[in-house]
């Protein structure tokens, strides 16, 4: 809502300077979003009157004005019609700064022009006008800034959806009224009616849509252009100025936050309907634009059509025009509800639709209606007939009000006195039923205030929340110490292995989706772009994203992980969707060459460490498998298993997937269901306190043979002492060993209860070379 | 003629001179070796007069026990001399690179101790949510104006299906399942249909409390969240509260805090309004309670002097880097 501090003067005494103000409004809970001083920059404006106007010796659409100004004269350069010798104007003299820039001495065509002759689009107070703005009844000793109004200043305030009172003048100056101790000059209503003019019948036909509708008829109207104190005042609100009689329904839509309509009573057929919109019944609406209605819309109907939609925006064929001798004013109450409905389906924002939907006050159209009536009559001429006023009449509020609910609310005792006082203040009236309750009745202004609680709020709204102390109540049974979450432990065991910690936005595309998941995408209904159009069922595509960016950023080594909610496509136990934690990691990128490692590009063992440390921290068996159904996004994929169900995926990225992220290096990944980590309650075990002894084997296989299965072997032969398998070397060598491969294996041996001897040892290591042997693989020597 | 000071003597001093490990263990040999001179005098002493026996001997074994000492200590001084040269102590060390926490998640785990301490439990609610967690049972009915203040995204056609706007909806799921003292916190994403710049994100954090017992009053609200201020941002700031409004709260305020001074809107808070107590089976007319939320986002931003929010979910290095445990 924009608010110009002079004009809410003309409602309330306000006590403080414009810039004091804001904090004021800040203490109320009105939010000032901006503060504009409408002089500021216009210091150089000057009123002078025009001595001579001349041709300009080159170009014929430019003529050379000499202007007399209070101290001196000045030359200036202009296209514009209408200036003649004794013309009073307004001269922008170098330095100031208007709406498209700062005013300097310029060159045109070789006259010196010193300053700029003002139209009202100058001065930003109109969207166009070509023509010099001419100021009436002006000396030379007139102050253009204050006949202009600018020594003014506007506020752009923030209403909360509470307050539909706030969206007018006078329901602000209440809430100031209230905090200064001063009354709200609520402006003249009172209006002469002529018992001869008739009213068009009025038929609600949907009463719960419509409780209340008022008309009125003005007769022989003059139209014409608004005055400029009415035009200015409405344009700085951010409305058009159109023409005397909408002019003045829109200054009382700003004055009582109350919207009017003003419809040209010669164009109605005979009857004012209020009804519901029939399937694709048509509209031409002021804007120009054709809508197509239906039952959802409520219109103001005649017996032709709509003219019309009901509290949004009235039709074209019955506007209010230059040729218009008597009108038919609107002031109803429509329903928040019909009114949201109708601004959203049309997608049409009104002044008025605003203030419907936010819900408007039921008791104030006949003093609306009054109000405008009385000032088309001072501005247009014509004569005003009775009101006719059709439906409910708005209903007073009582509600009950104990001081002591109050008390319990704040925490703090509250005075009974200051209470009544400051809701007296407010318009509220207060009578006492028993000792410290109340029978509270609310103005109808106030549609927010419902019971207790809302009381507490004005209460703490305007004496401060200051008066409130503090107290923290710490429970017996809170615990001094903070257990630290399952999620924290992965996250920290994750960190240590030299991952950095991502959180990606849920949204992903419909392409991302399709490589990582075979879930039914959740689709959004308004996504902001199509690369954020599915709520993510991996986290795979946010990772990726980042990863590549980061690598795409020169850094050498990429190392991501996120511990982050995925959402699948079936319902959830209480939730729409079933939403389930992942953990997922990326690696990309060279190892940096250090003093003590050599660059290498980082790989598929890398990723594979990632589940290696779960598995060894949380000690968690988790077994490997080829993906049988690997996903589009992967081109090379490995299942992880845990009690033989799949609980996440290992692998390398798809080419075309490294060509949508523009990387031209091998990347992987790695996903897992969260709630495959569980930390186990740990036993303790015996363990030996003999020493254990350490053998080297190194065994030729076919290249290609995975050590899983070499491992698997020992493992199933149950070798006595034998405690740990370790892969330890791979070493291949065409020219040496052919289409084999050596693997140098690590056996630990130990007994739990003797030290071994190494005669033993290599008995067990001679059964683990025999049996190797016996399945083809001989030992390298 | 042997004697054995012009042999200390001389030995002092080519001990003195002696530099390298190698010249000190010529002069062990050359003294206390098998044919040592120091061995051979000790060999040596039966061939000498008793009383001169006894002076030499006692002389000789003296220096032997000095110098074969000395020796060892000037072995030690030279090879530690050496291992200077050896260990460039300013070469960087062998360590595991470790990574850090998003930021947010620092902020997230200091928020859950505060808390905890007040004996707050942290529970957990869906994002993608339906229309009467998010927004009916909070006091929100349809065409409420109050929605306007929030950016929803739906689920294709499922028009009652929608991304939670705010934490808020824990609050009923929680008091639906269990009854006063309820005392929780939350902390999760949120989703508005706000494209992204420096200070909007389609996706964002929040943090959501909630406390209802037998006489809670907004004196207790104001108590914890100048407590949980003062631990997150030091114990003299300045805090304000002023005069706000959710639907789900009555009387509601916002809290600001005064940071390189400006004041900053913090968060937002108020009494439980009865409304949603009745919606979840609470009875408004004995227990009473409080709420708050706040954008975890919004929070680092301020502590951590961060002027964009993309930088939160754009995951550069460079960023995440800047923020270690």
């Amino acid at each position: 809502m924009k608010v110009l501090y002079n004009w809410l003067k003309e409602y309330v005494d306000i006590k403080d300077g414009p810039d004091d103000l804001v904090e004021v409004f800040t203490h109320l809970g009105i939010e000032v979003e901006e503060i504009r001083h409408l002089k500021d920059g216009l210091c150089g404006l000057k009123t002078g009157i025009i001595e001579d106007v001349r041709p300009h010796p080159k170009k014929s659409d430019y003529k050379i004005v000499y202007i007399k100004l209070k101290d001196g004269t000045l030359k200036c350069v202009s296209s514009s019609e209408g200036l003649h010798r004794g013309r009073f104007v307004f001269v922008a003299t170098e330095g100031t700064v208007l709406p498209y820039g700062r005013v300097l001495k310029k060159d045109v065509y070789g006259e010196i022009s010193e300053g700029n002759i003002v139209s009202l689009e100058d001065l930003g107070l109109a969207d166009e006008s070509k023509t010099v703005f001419f100021p009436q009844n002006v000396s030379l000793e007139t102050s253009p800034l204050e006949y202009l109004g600018f020594d003014d200043v506007l506020y752009e305030l923030y209403i909360t959806p509470n307050r539909p009172d706030l969206f007018g003048y006078i329901g602000i100056a209440a809430d100031l009224a209230a905090y200064y101790n001063e009354k709200v000059h609520i402006p003249p209503y009172g209006v002469e009616e002529c018992a001869d003019i008739d009213v068009p019948p009025i038929k609600i036909e949907d009463k719960d849509a419509c409780p209340r509708y008022t008309a009125r008829v003005i007769e022989d109207v003059k139209v014409k252009e608004s005055p400029f104190w009415l035009a200015r005042k409405l344009y700085l609100s951010g409305i058009r100025p159109i023409s005397n009689i909408v002019d003045v329904t829109n200054y009382v839509l700003l004055e009582f936050g109350h919207p009017l309509h003003a419809f040209d009573k010669n164009k109605l057929e005979s009857e004012v309907i209020v009804r519901r919109a029939a399937s694709k019944e048509h509209f031409l609406a002021l804007d120009g634009k054709e809508y197509e209605l239906d039952e959802e819309n409520l219109v103001i109907a005649d017996r032709k059509g709509p003219i019309a939609i009901a509290g949004i925006i009235g039709g074209e064929e019955t506007k209010v025009d230059e040729n218009t001798t008597s009108v038919l004013l609107e002031s109803a109450y429509f329903n928040p509800g019909i009114v949201s409905r109708g601004v959203l389906r049309l997608n049409l924002k009104t002044e008025s639709g605003i203030r419907f939907m936010k819900g408007a006050d039921m008791c104030i159209p006949p003093i609306a209606s009054s109000r405008a009536s009385r000032l088309i009559a001072e501005l247009a001429g014509g004569r005003v007939s009775h009101l006719v006023d059709v439906g409910e009449k708005g209903q007073e509020k009582n509600i009950v009000v104990r001081v002591s609910r109050i008390s319990e609310i704040i925490g703090e005792e509250v005075d009974e006195d200051k209470l009544i006082g400051l809701f007296q203040r407010m318009g509220f009236s207060f009578k006492e039923e028993r000792k410290g309750t109340y029978s509270v009745h609310i103005p109808t202004r106030r549609r927010d205030i419902e019971g207790e609680p809302d009381i507490a709020e004005e209460y703490l709204r305007y004496m401060g929340f200051d008066l409130v102390s503090q107290r923290l109540h710490v429970p017996d049974d809170s615990p001094g110490d903070v257990p630290l979450d399952k999620w924290f432990n992965i996250k920290d065991l994750i960190l240590s292995q030299g991952y950095w910690e991502t959180k990606n936005i849920e949204f992903i595309s419909l392409k991302e989706h399709e490589w990582f998941s075979r879930t039914k995408p959740i689709k959004l209904a308004n996504p902001l772009s199509p690369d954020m159009a599915i709520m993510r069922s991996s986290l795979l595509p946010g990772l990726l994203r980042s990863g590549a960016m980061n690598i795409r950023y020169g850094n050498e080594d990429v190392k991501l992980f996120e511990l982050g909610r995925v959402f699948l496509g079936e319902k959830g136990e209480n939730t729409p969707f079933k939403e389930v934690m992942r953990l997922s990691a990326f690696v990309g990128g060279y190892t940096s060459k250090t003093l003590y490692q050599e660059k290498r590009l980082m790989d598929f063992y890398d990723i594979k460490g990632v589940l290696d440390a779960l598995s060894h921290y949380f000690m968690i068996d988790y077994t490997l498998r080829v993906s049988t159904n690997t996903l589009p996004g992967f081109a090379f994929s490995v299942d992880i298993l845990k009690d033989d169900k799949v609980v996440g995926v290992i692998g390398e990225v798809s080419e075309k997937v490294l060509k949508f992220l523009e990387l031209k290096i091998p990347v992987f990944v790695m996903e897992l269901d969260a709630s495959s980590i569980e930390v186990h309650p740990y036993k303790f075990k015996e363990f030996s306190r003999y020493p254990s002894i350490r053998r080297d084997i190194s065994i030729l296989v076919p290249s290609g043979t995975l050590f899983g299965h070499i491992k698997e072997l020992i493992e199933k032969a149950n070798i006595p002492y034998l405690k740990s398998i370790l892969l330890v070397d791979v070493f291949k060598n065409r020219k040496t060993l052919g289409d084999k491969t050596s693997f140098t294996i690590s056996l630990l041996f130990e007994s739990q209860s003797a030290t071994l001897e190494s005669s033993e040892v290599d008995t067990q290591v001679n059964k683990v070379l025999e049996l190797l042997l016996e399945n083809g693989y001989k030992q390298r020597t | 003629m042997y004697d054995p000071d012009k042999i200390e003597k001389k030995l002092e001093e080519e001990l003195r001179r002696a530099s390298s490990a190698e010249e000190i263990e010529k002069i062990r040999v050359k003294y206390f070796g098998k044919k040592g001179l120091i061995t051979l005098g000790l060999k040596s002493l039966k061939e000498l007069p008793l009383e001169e026996r006894k002076r030499v001997g006692a002389k000789l074994n003296a220096i032997k026990k000095q110098y074969e000492q000395e020796i060892l200590r000037k072995k030690e001084e030279i090879k530690a001399k050496s291992l200077n040269k050896r260990w460039d102590y300013t070469s960087p060390g062998r360590f595991t690179q470790r990574g850090y926490l998003h930021p947010l998640s620092y902020i997230e785990y200091r928020i859950r101790e505060i808390f905890s301490s007040l004996g707050f439990k942290f529970v957990d609610g869906p994002y993608i949510e339906t229309d009467y967690y998010n927004f009916e049972a909070l006091n929100i009915p349809p065409h409420h104006p109050a929605r306007e203040m929030h950016d929803t995204f739906y689920i294709e056609g499922r028009r009652d299906i929608l991304l939670r706007t705010h934490t808020s909806p824990v609050q009923i799921r929680t008091m639906e399942k269990m009854k006063p003292p309820v005392r929780v916190g939350h902390i999760g994403r949120v989703f508005r249909v706000d494209p992204f710049d420096a200070s909007h994100a389609p996706a964002f954090t929040q943090f959501e409390g909630l406390y209802v017992d037998k006489g809670v009053s907004f004196k207790d609200l104001k108590g914890t969240i100048m407590h949980f201020i003062k631990e997150l941002f030091g114990k003299d700031i300045a805090v304000k509260f002023l005069p706000s409004y959710f639907p789900f709260t009555e009387p509601s305020a916002e809290v600001y805090l005064r940071w390189k001074g400006e004041w900053m809107e913090i968060l937002g808070c108020g009494m439980v309004h009865p409304k949603v107590l009745k919606n979840v089976g609470i009875d408004p007319e004995i227990y009473s309670g409080f709420a708050f939320g706040m954008g975890i986002e919004r929070i680092a931003m301020i502590k951590y002097g961060i002027k964009d929010i993309r930088l939160f979910s754009e995951n550069n290095l460079k960023f995440l880097k800047q923020f270690p445990g």
